[in-house]
């Protein structure tokens, strides 16, 4: 074996061997995979401004993502199963929200840079209470996402799913959430106009994703 | 949506397009001048539009938007409708004008 496959061995096991040291003793535990059945870790204290939310099966479900494959022919199929999710409570400014991910990992906390869509595992929140969770209640792990009016990001997640960290952003408030006011953004638009939230106060206000592609 | 905005007239109604073309690849100055013959050819070329670097990943960032659709804003900057389509606008403007 040659010195720079020896010297990649080892770091490759090192690392192996000092990932669950690491989460014990709660540092960051970034992009972690599990697999169906993965040990879960024992839960850990809430640092400061952090938040550690328990996880429970849950009687919540979400539409999963869309798959496309090739069937007979090559023609495309598509498939979009439901995800079954493990959930807990988090309360937040006095009101409680149910919290949710797939009871199974891999639990991606980073997007891959390469994919047009976002790519790491989604966080549900149930906003209104009403057991539902439609496309707009799941926000990507890798951005700060919304409860409430307050932002959070994930730091770590229990490769067995029976835990999430959660830890207070300071970033401005973003998401849409319905009932709930819109966050401030800025903008520019294609003549060069800033374009504000409350350039729109008084006016009803029209968000359209499109594309020409 | 032109059709709902010119029975409302853009003193009540202002529409905000998002557009996510630079995500598929699109250089930004491309996908103005794609953008704006596209807006033409449906009458539509004097509302703003805002071409996004990132695309959806921008869209997903500021607002969690991760696909495409309309969301409502109402007058006073309470969200009132997420993923919907024309017909559903319709409903919602004249729900909110009756109040």
């Amino acid at each position: 074996m040659s010195r720079s496959r020896l010297s990649d061995l080892i770091c490759a096991t090192t690392f192996v061997l000092a990932l669950p040291a690491l989460s014990l003793m709660g540092c960051q535990i970034q992009n972690v995979q599990a697999s169906a059945g993965a040990k879960p870790l024992p839960m850990p204290a809430a640092g400061k401004d952090e938040v550690v939310v328990k996880l429970q099966p849950s009687s919540l479900k979400r539409e999963g993502v869309l798959r496309i494959g090739k069937g007979w022919f090559g023609m495309p199929t598509f498939d979009r199963k439901d995800e079954v999710l493990v959930s807990g409570r988090i309360k937040v400014d006095g009101e409680n929200f149910e919290i949710g991910i797939p009871n199974v990992g891999p639990y991606l906390l980073t997007t891959e840079e390469d994919e047009y869509r976002n790519t790491s595992m989604r966080v549900s929140i149930d906003a209104d209470n009403n057991g539902e969770l439609p496309d707009h209640e799941s926000w990507f792990s890798s951005n700060p996402f919304r409860i409430g009016d307050r932002m959070f990001t994930v730091r770590a997640v229990d490769p067995g799913g029976t835990w999430m960290t959660l830890a207070k952003s300071d970033v401005p408030l973003a998401g849409v959430i319905l009932g709930r006011r819109c966050p401030d953004f800025e903008l520019w638009s294609t003549s060069g106009k800033k374009l504000t939230l409350s350039d729109y106060k008084g006016k009803y206000l029209l968000l359209d994703v499109w594309s020409m592609t | 949506m032109k059709g709902i905005q010119e029975k409302l007239g853009k003193d009540k109604l202002q529409v905000v397009l998002l557009s996510v073309d630079c995500g598929y690849g699109m250089d930004p100055k491309r996908a103005m001048e794609a953008d704006l013959k596209s807006m033409t050819k449906q009458g539509v070329q004097h509302w703003t539009n805002v071409v996004l670097p990132n695309g959806m990943k921008d869209t997903a960032r500021m607002f969690n938007l991760d696909g495409y659709g309309l969301t409502l804003v109402d007058p006073d900057g309470i969200v009132r409708g997420i993923d919907i389509y024309g017909g559903e606008v319709e409903a919602l403007l004249s729900k909110g004008a009756r109040k």
